[in-house]
């Protein structure tokens, strides 16, 4: 019985995961903590809550539970809706300081573009270290004695949650059009049928279509629908009229789908304009680093969900933007720079995340005096100590090593 | 996409912010925030929590108070000043920006007349409530008031069930225009009880969903 209410709920929260379930704040005692057990940090969205607590079965910790409005971290922390306020006031109350010995919390790392860490530590003592980008990692990251590898940094979309994105999206939209159902009930049936299966095919096939560029995804998938909607019309003997009716309906749901990519998936975030008048899902934001500013404390590399930033290993020790088109415009990158170093190409921003106050100035940046720092654009990356790596550097290094027989590095 | 384009609007400026809650509540939270400043005396120190774009603070230093006023909001607070300076009452507002678990981080013990709050305090269960009142019993002089307004669940069973359905039928609407959920208060009377206070008076309208109460130090 109990099972069946959980799944219920499961269920429940994933067609309804457009909306906001807040559950309960404050602190949840795994198993049987003890004042140095670990403190794992999540926003108050149920679903969340929910399925953290079941990757986190049979660990003994903490859950601090603390206010995201009831929305996921990463919706709500774009919205400037989840803060350092939120976590020093979750702290405060639950009196956290004197249950635990240590000061060390274990945050989502989606909160990133929203949260300021040093202000946390100030307030509180707390440290706070990014955990891995899905929960699903949880267990290997506590196994691997609390640390991120690298395949833990970058941002999945796996089918789970594609399936779960379509479902819940073609509820939403259905919900709207619900009202219509009163008036033309067989009209809106079928659109919001229409709906599903348009979310559904293009959510669960998403990996084998080419990326969009020049709206050639958007236009492959039309076509592909279209045509099966045609044959299905022939087979059933459609008047022409309603042959038309509903190809428009079709093609306007496909239009509506890839008009929502632009920030339904957490693979691409850009705007609508953009897609319309380039056709692809790129980010108006477009990182470069100033090597004069960096100081290489690494925390855009770890905060990045799309690997867009890797280290030099060579002479000069810096991050450098080797990816900077995959950017998807979270600004956790800008939000954790402690210098200001990360200036913007393109000088134009969507400007989802209201949490950082200079963030106008610091994109729009004069960044001209940055232009050498274009060479690092696609240079190959590779895994060492668990950070991406400028390649060359490190085959120079390794090279140098062996030739001088080990350990002559430095001017070189 | 209806959806982004209000949370966008709402969002991007505060001063839209003001004038989308008026048409949620239908001009109610104004009535209620001329009500509380009918509370205020000339010279009374006021802490407004969640002071928001200032709407109260420049009612109440219209009538003569000082107010200090705590957001988390930069953007809000920022528009508060600009309400302040436009009723030319900008000298006697402080803002601080921090969070309302923070309060005796920043001000000394019975520092205030008046501790007040609108619509605020809504999102936080009781444990935060506890926290929070305790703290404003210690800010406030021995005869200081708490006048605190929010939505509650009504006390009455028959008022609760029909509140729960109005919840369900507003609930589309509230969300596309504010982007937030509201969240009513359980006891918000026992909570305030309970930190100390001596409740005096509790006012309640909107089929008993929406709470004033004026409380003083017991």
């Amino acid at each position: 019985m109990k099972k069946i209410k959980a799944i219920f709920w499961e269920l429940f929260h994933i067609f309804f995961r457009h909306y906001n379930f807040p559950c309960k704040l404050g602190l949840i005692r795994v198993g049987n903590p003890d004042r140095d057990s670990p403190v794992f940090l999540s926003g108050n969205y149920t679903l969340t809550v929910q399925r953290v607590l079941r990757k986190l079965q049979g660990i003994d910790c903490y859950l601090l539970v603390a206010n995201s409005r009831g929305s996921n971290v990463w919706c709500a922390v774009g919205m400037n809706e989840f803060s350092e306020y939120d976590i020093i006031d979750a702290i405060n109350v639950t009196g956290l300081k004197d249950l635990v010995n240590h000061r060390r919390m274990i945050a989502p790392v989606y909160a990133a573009p929203g949260v300021d860490v040093k202000a946390v530590k100030r307030e509180t003592g707390f440290n706070v270290h990014w955990g891995p980008t899905h929960l699903d990692d949880l267990p290997r990251y506590i196994a691997n004695g609390f640390r991120r590898t690298n395949d833990m940094f970058q941002v999945k979309f796996g089918f789970q949650d594609r399936l779960e994105q379509a479902l819940s999206t073609s509820l939403a939209y259905s919900l709207t059009l619900g009202v219509g159902l009163f008036f033309f009930p067989g009209f809106f049936l079928r659109t919001i049928g229409i709906i599903f299966l348009v979310y559904m095919f293009g959510f669960c096939f998403y990996p084998i279509f080419p990326r969009e560029r020049l709206w050639g995804r958007t236009l492959l998938i039309a076509a592909i629908l279209s045509a099966a909607m045609a044959a299905f019309g022939a087979w059933q003997g459609w008047a022409s009229r309603d042959f038309l009716l509903w190809q428009g309906v079709l093609l306007g749901v496909v239009l509506l789908m890839a008009m929502d990519a632009c920030g339904s998936s957490p693979l691409y975030k850009t705007t609508i304009k953009h897609w319309l008048t380039k056709g692809d899902y790129k980010s108006l934001f477009n990182p470069v680093i100033d090597p004069a500013l960096c100081i290489n404390c690494m925390q855009c590399v770890i905060v990045c969900p799309k690997d867009v930033f890797a280290a030099r290993r060579q002479g000069v020790k810096t991050v450098v933007a080797v990816k900077p088109d995959e950017c998807e415009e979270c600004l956790a990158c800008v939000k954790q720079c402690p210098t200001d170093a990360i200036f913007n190409r393109s000088g134009e921003y969507k400007g989802d995340v209201k949490s950082i106050p200079n963030l106008h100035h610091i994109v729009t940046r004069d960044w001209s005096h940055l232009r050498d720092e274009d060479r690092w654009i696609g240079k190959p990356v590779v895994i060492r100590g668990g950070f991406p790596v400028v390649a060359e550097e490190v085959l120079n290094l390794e090279g140098t090593g062996t030739t001088a027989g080990g350990g002559v590095l430095e001017g070189v | 996409m209806l959806m982004y384009g209000w949370m966008k609007f709402v969002e991007i400026a505060p001063e839209r912010y003001d004038w989308a809650v008026k048409v949620m509540t239908g001009g109610r939270l104004d009535r209620i925030k001329d009500r509380i400043a009918q509370e205020i005396r000339p010279g009374d120190r006021v802490l407004d929590i969640g002071c928001g774009t200032g709407t109260l603070a420049v009612r109440c230093m219209l009538r003569g108070a000082t107010v200090t006023g705590l957001d988390t909001s930069e953007y809000m607070l920022k528009q508060a000043e600009k309400n302040a300076r436009a009723a030319g009452v900008e000298d006697r507002l402080t803002v601080v920006r921090d969070s309302v678990t923070q309060l005796r981080k920043h001000f000394a013990d019975q520092s205030f007349d008046v501790v007040m709050s609108t619509m605020a305090l809504g999102e936080f269960p009781r444990e935060y409530l506890d926290y929070i009142l305790r703290d404003c019993r210690r800010l406030l002089v021995p005869e200081g008031r708490l006048l605190i307004a929010d939505e509650v669940w009504p006390e009455k069973m028959w008022a609760r069930v029909l509140y729960k359905i109005g919840i369900v039928l507003l609930w589309v609407p509230q969300f596309l225009l504010l982007r937030r959920a509201f969240f009513p208060i359980r006891d918000l009377r026992g909570a305030i009880q309970s930190a100390g206070f001596n409740v005096n008076r509790v006012e309640s309208s909107a089929a008993s969903s929406f709470q004033l109460v004026f409380a003083e130090q017991g």
